[in-house]
């Protein structure tokens, strides 16, 4: 029976078969360029158009704090008795203020020191926060209980109690003020950091790595920090504002930058004496304020999709 | 879960305790003599009795001991700037009035958060949804003082509805409370948002719906209850955040409160006066976000059985 029907079927062998329309060889060929993952982020980042936006926002800002104190043609300590609370005019872009200072210089003045203190405030906490960290992560086990539990004690401190106590020991001023800041301010990065190298240390990848040979300076240099970084790059945005929120809230309390140097939050907190009569006054600094805010907000949110494969739709 | 709490009101206290010492030391170390914000020139002996008064004569060690002492017996001690005037007679007359404000912004931003949450997210990516993340984007941009002011300016200035500052009526707490609540009202409703989102897309609602479970009780008993969990985590932060805020807000709004008589304390510079508020207000904090730790603990089941998050 079955000799008798594969008889009746035809003889199929591999020289009766063609190829038709395409061909195996470069099948396996690469055709597009190769990117890394700087490059691919970058391209992801780029067609996020609020992230994009934002970013493009925030370096006008970076700009104007940098050289938009010098374009008004003003100086942002001069008095002058005579253009006391002018509204903005075309002089006076952004009005003067009780004291006939011109607020357009002022205002990006402020700035400088707003940004600066962002900047700072965020570089600090992350380096401190990424050494604990990584170190807590790292080792695991005892060290990280412990360093672990440092934390939460440290986390549990009113932040404002710790800012008023380091500013009434060292006395107002940037540095007293960052130092004030940063002095618990890294816990939350620190516990980031500690999360996710806690959670890469046991990926198969890093096993494998460890099985193929490699050291432990390659395995954290290449596996754990930079899966790591884009996580804290991300943090960094969103830290960035945290800091130029709390120097805002500290100088509107009278803890923050002393005069003749200014900030976004002194500049407001000046204004609010002078606010049912000279509201501009208050809407510039407050607006600087939000549009940073805002930008670095956007941005963090934009530089989270881009920066994360796992969220790839 | 009794371990867990034992354990965490175990650390609570030696938080405390690393706090008050702290805060103690540092307050002595802090250069310039308390009485230099007093009258300049007094007689050497008028000098030697003020500090005999307050102890400051005593080395160190002993003040520390002292205050110890007293603080067990919640003695906090007397204001250098206003001689007679206790501390904690002083945190309790002005307490009360932060605790209302407090109360009701916590309330308030928790209620309004949250149903704008649910609101956008079922409306998600028609108009309310963009109003509410809208408002929400403002809210975390937007700083509290600012706020605040913009409130008083509109509601006071432009259209007299409101007293502007003071305390007495209900009428006074309202424009203080949206201000200190906006912040984390633009909190919770993009964290209820999210939490809505993902509770729709899991397998028990589309189990439900199967099921035939009616709309109303569907929202409200499958989505509403479990998106509103973890809402809980981010409560601890944002009470403290409102607590916080309450200082700059109390200042604005000329409101008697516990904050506005720190920031003055801070700025007479009434050492005993910080001291003793500094230690209260971290008692309260730390109490606080306690006690909303172990609430989060008591609601859901799967903290209660690991013990520890």
């Amino acid at each position: 029976m079955k000799s008798n029907e594969t008889d009746k079927t035809v003889q199929l062998t591999p020289d009766m078969f063609v190829i038709e329309g395409c061909s195996t060889i470069g099948a396996e060929e690469i055709n597009r360029p190769e990117i890394t993952y700087w490059e691919d982020a970058w391209r992801r980042l780029k067609k996020n158009r609020v992230a994009f936006g934002a970013l493009l926002l925030l370096i006008f800002l970076l700009v104007m704090t940098a050289t938009g104190e010098y374009m008004g043609g003003y100086s942002h300590e001069v008095t002058d008795s005579a253009i006391r609370n002018m509204w903005p005019d075309k002089t006076h872009w952004f009005g003067t203020d009780e004291l006939g200072r011109d607020l357009f210089s002022r205002v990006w003045r402020g700035g400088r020191v707003s940004m600066l203190m962002g900047l700072l405030g965020a570089t600090i906490s992350t380096f401190i926060g990424c050494i604990y960290g990584g170190v807590a992560g790292y080792y695991g086990g005892r060290t990280d209980n412990i360093m672990m539990r440092i934390i939460e004690i440290l986390t549990t401190i009113p932040y404002l109690m710790v800012v008023i106590l380091i500013s009434l020991y060292f006395g107002k001023g940037i540095f007293p003020l960052i130092l004030a800041m940063t002095a618990t301010g890294w816990c939350g990065m620190a516990r980031l950091v500690r999360g996710q190298i806690l959670q890469v240390k046991e990926q198969e990848y890093v096993t494998a790595a460890i099985a193929l040979g490699a050291g432990p300076w390659r395995i954290i240099t290449r596996h754990l920090l930079t899966n790591t970084l884009s996580i804290i790059i991300v943090s960094i945005t969103f830290d960035i504002p945290r800091f130029i929120f709390a120097e805002a809230f500290l100088s509107y309390i009278g803890l923050g930058v002393q005069a003749p140097d200014t900030s976004w939050g002194a500049l407001a907190s000046a204004s609010q004496q002078n606010l049912m009569f000279y509201p501009y006054q208050l809407f510039f600094p407050a607006l600087m304020i939000a549009l940073t805010m805002l930008s670095f907000t956007l941005l963090g949110d934009g530089l989270r999709d881009a920066l994360d494969p796992k969220l790839r739709q | 879960m009794l371990r867990y709490i034992l354990k965490r009101v175990g650390i609570m206290f030696l938080t405390l305790f690393i706090i008050i010492t702290m805060t103690f030391f540092i307050i002595r170390a802090v250069p310039g003599d308390p009485l230099s914000s007093m009258a300049r020139n007094l007689p050497e002996q008028v000098k030697i009795n003020f500090y005999a008064k307050y102890g400051l004569d005593q080395p160190l060690f002993v003040q520390y001991l002292k205050f110890m002492k007293n603080l067990f017996m919640l003695d906090l001690g007397e204001s250098l700037v206003y001689p007679g005037r206790s501390v904690a007679e002083n945190i309790k007359r002005f307490s009360p009035v932060s605790a209302r404000l407090g109360i009701q912004a916590v309330i308030f931003g928790f209620t309004t958060g949250v149903s704008f949450g649910i609101l956008a997210a079922f409306k998600r990516n028609k108009w309310p949804d963009y109003v509410v993340m809208f408002l929400a984007i403002l809210g975390v941009s937007i700083p509290g003082f600012v706020t605040a002011s913009l409130l008083q300016y509109y509601f006071t200035v432009k259209i007299p509805l409101l007293p502007t500052t003071g305390w007495g009526t209900t009428g006074h707490t309202i424009l203080p409370t949206i201000a200190l609540a906006f912040g984390s009202v633009a909190a919770y409703a993009r964290y209820m948002r999210a939490n809505v989102l993902d509770v729709l897309h899991q397998d028990y609602i589309l189990t439900a719906r199967a099921k035939g479970v009616p709309r109303f009780s569907l929202i409200w008993r499958h989505v509403i209850r479990n998106a509103i969990l973890p809402v809980i985590t981010i409560l601890g932060p944002q009470i403290a955040g409102i607590f916080i805020g309450s200082f700059v807000i109390e200042k604005i709004f000329s409101i008697p409160g516990f904050g506005f008589n720190y920031v003055s304390a801070i700025q007479n510079r009434d050492f005993s006066m910080i001291l003793g508020q500094t230690i209260f207000f971290a008692a309260l904090y730390i109490t606080a976000l306690l006690v909303v730790d172990i609430l989060y603990g008591l609601v859901d089941p799967r903290i209660r059985i690991s013990g520890k998050r």
